[in-house]
């Protein structure tokens, strides 16, 4: 089986399918999530099947298709023709495929369980998950494949400087409102000059400028409360005097 | 010499020095006194001028990381240093925060800036489970969050604490000082980031003049500026006095520090006598008409004198250095 036949397996007509997706495609790269989104939810069980298939092992297809969506995402903007976006995907899903395979198969390597689960303590989420819950999966499996690569490769900064900003990504995703988070978005994952962000938003560049610099803050702010909560918890854990108070000075 | 007598000597308006001398009161070294500590860290021999307008936050324009570990190793400590870049990283939030908890630990404060005021102040206690700081400045005693204390204003996190205290003779101490307050005076000082902004020892007075004439002083910080300076040199006077009594002229060297001491006591006195007119002509914290010709043209007088009688102190602390430079024991029979 090959993605050919995976493409015929579309039920829409070529010609249609091919406008409609091309449109997406130009969407997602200018940051438009949503447009991303109904990408992933056109390709993803094909993508699944021709993982599937090369892989021989569901969890690991899973793994494969997982790793390509981010790959897909983080890249999109080097897709030079938006009409072969399918083709382009499956290549990506072949490639993680072969490399997993090469690695030594399903057992050949952790399956990092911590990334894709909620870690203990994690801040509540959004009354409205579902919104966000691919884009966060997305983080997370990216955040554990930073640290992971960390771990591995002889140029362990370079990672864990990318795993930090995509701690810092994450824990943004959280903290912001919609809006912002659509801004922040935009200049983060499709590096959109914020003049365009301004026309995407219908609002002005110096709104943009200031949602940029207010999603910051939050960051900061919110990267911070959960480092000290839990470096606290870390010095509990190692039996660290909780509280000392010595005499005021003079 | 009556206003001098009358003043409080555990009190000063620079805050770098009462917290050093508060952090050093918890340890071996407590005997230090405040009149000690202004001394020998050179702190009491300051001056650092905005040359705009006087601004208030001459003063304490310095880079506090490098003048208050030189001052503690002046005193005989070893110290560390916390100043991150804002906004800081969660891991440098956390090491600066350990830091702080360690030296509370060893049972010494952490001196840190704007607790409570953009002054100098201690931490003295920690409290894990509610995240918070123990703290105290010139303006309140209380508590800081954690967070609070990460979310620094001033650019840096800023944390100095000590972690051990060494034999040092009073020799060493004195010697480390001139060399401190001469190169200061000589606006050879390191000064980072504030180097051309504001105008460091002797050369602070001509600024200063030149703000009067123009008459462009802001009144508050002008009168700021009056009262630490004002306070400082009555400092510096009163430590030079103690050295001509604590130094017991067994050798030469005790001798020539007695004879040098009393000599330059006598010019900061003058410099002290010259700001005390300047308290008057602008009181803190309203600052009274610096812009007013006649009064900017009386305050031009006293600066000058203060300048003048500063730069026979400062060439006197000079011959008395190069002297010390010679010497190192702490008992010299002979």
């Amino acid at each position: 089986m090959d993605y050919l036949t995976l493409e015929r397996a579309n039920p829409e007509p070529a010609s249609a399918n091919e406008s409609v997706e091309r449109e997406l495609v130009d969407r997602a790269r200018s940051g438009d999530r949503e447009a991303f989104g109904e990408l992933v939810r056109r390709h993803r069980a094909e993508a699944l099947g021709l993982a599937g298939a090369l892989t021989r092992d569901a969890h690991l297809a899973e793994d494969v298709v997982q790793e390509a969506l981010i790959r897909a995402f983080l890249h999109l903007g080097t897709l030079m023709d938006t009409g072969r976006f399918m083709p382009w995907f499956h290549r990506i899903v072949r490639n993680q495929a072969y490399m997993k395979l090469r690695r030594g198969g399903p057992n050949g390597r952790e399956i990092p369980v911590t990334g894709l689960s909620a870690p203990a303590g994690r801040p509540e989420r959004d009354p409205n998950p579902s919104d966000w819950h691919d884009l966060d999966r997305i983080l997370f499996r990216l955040m554990d494949h930073a640290a992971e690569e960390a771990r591995r490769l002889t140029n362990p900064e370079a990672c864990l400087v990318r795993k930090e900003m995509l701690q810092s990504i994450r824990l943004l995703l959280q903290c912001l409102n919609k809006r912002e988070r659509g801004i922040f978005e935009a200049r983060f994952f499709g590096e959109l000059p914020p003049s365009e962000i301004a026309t995407l938003f219908h609002t002005s560049t110096a709104n943009v400028y200031n949602s940029l610099s207010r999603s910051r803050v939050k960051l900061q702010r919110e990267r911070i409360r959960i480092a000290i909560r839990d470096y606290v918890q870390r010095r509990s854990e190692l039996g660290l005097p909780p509280k000392r108070i010595l005499a005021p000075p003079p | 010499m009556t206003a001098a007598t009358e003043k409080d000597w555990t009190k000063t308006m620079t805050t770098a020095a009462s917290a050093i001398y508060g952090a050093v009161s918890y340890t071996d070294k407590k005997h230090l006194t405040l009149v000690d500590v202004m001394g020998l860290t050179g702190h009491a021999f300051r001056l650092n001028i905005d040359p705009k307008q006087i601004h208030a936050a001459g003063p304490t324009s310095f880079p506090g990381g490098y003048i208050l570990r030189r001052n503690l190793a002046n005193l005989g400590f070893i110290s560390n240093l916390a100043d991150a870049e804002m906004p800081v990283t969660p891991e440098l939030a956390e090491r600066t925060i350990a830091l702080v908890q360690q030296a509370i630990d060893r049972g010494t404060p952490a001196i840190a800036f704007d607790l409570f005021i953009p002054e100098f102040g201690l931490i003295y206690g920690y409290d894990d489970e509610r995240q918070l700081f123990h703290a105290k400045d010139v303006s309140h005693d209380g508590t800081i969050s954690y967070r609070q204390f990460v979310e620094s204003k001033i650019g840096v996190l800023f944390a100095v604490t000590i972690a051990e205290s060494l034999p040092h003779s009073k020799y060493e101490m004195l010697r480390m000082a001139l060399d401190m307050i001469v190169s200061h005076a000589r606006g050879e000082e390191w000064n980072h980031v504030f180097k051309d902004k504001f105008a460091m020892g002797l050369s602070g007075y001509g600024a200063w003049i030149d703000v009067m004439r123009k008459r462009e002083a802001d009144a508050f910080g002008n009168a700021y500026n009056v009262e630490v300076v004002a306070d400082a040199r009555a400092f510096a006077a009163e430590f030079l006095r103690r050295l001509t009594v604590q130094w017991n002229g067994a050798n030469i060297v005790e001798r020539m520090v007695r004879e040098r001491a009393a000599e330059a006591a006598a010019h900061y006195e003058a410099v002290a006598e010259a700001f005390r007119g300047m308290e008057s002509l602008f009181p803190f914290p309203q600052g009274g008409t610096p812009q007013d010709a006649e009064i900017a043209d009386r305050a031009v007088v006293l600066l000058a004198d203060a300048q003048a009688a500063e730069e026979k102190g400062v060439k006197v602390l000079e011959q008395l250095f190069d002297f010390m430079k010679a010497y190192y024991s702490e008992v010299w029979v002979h």
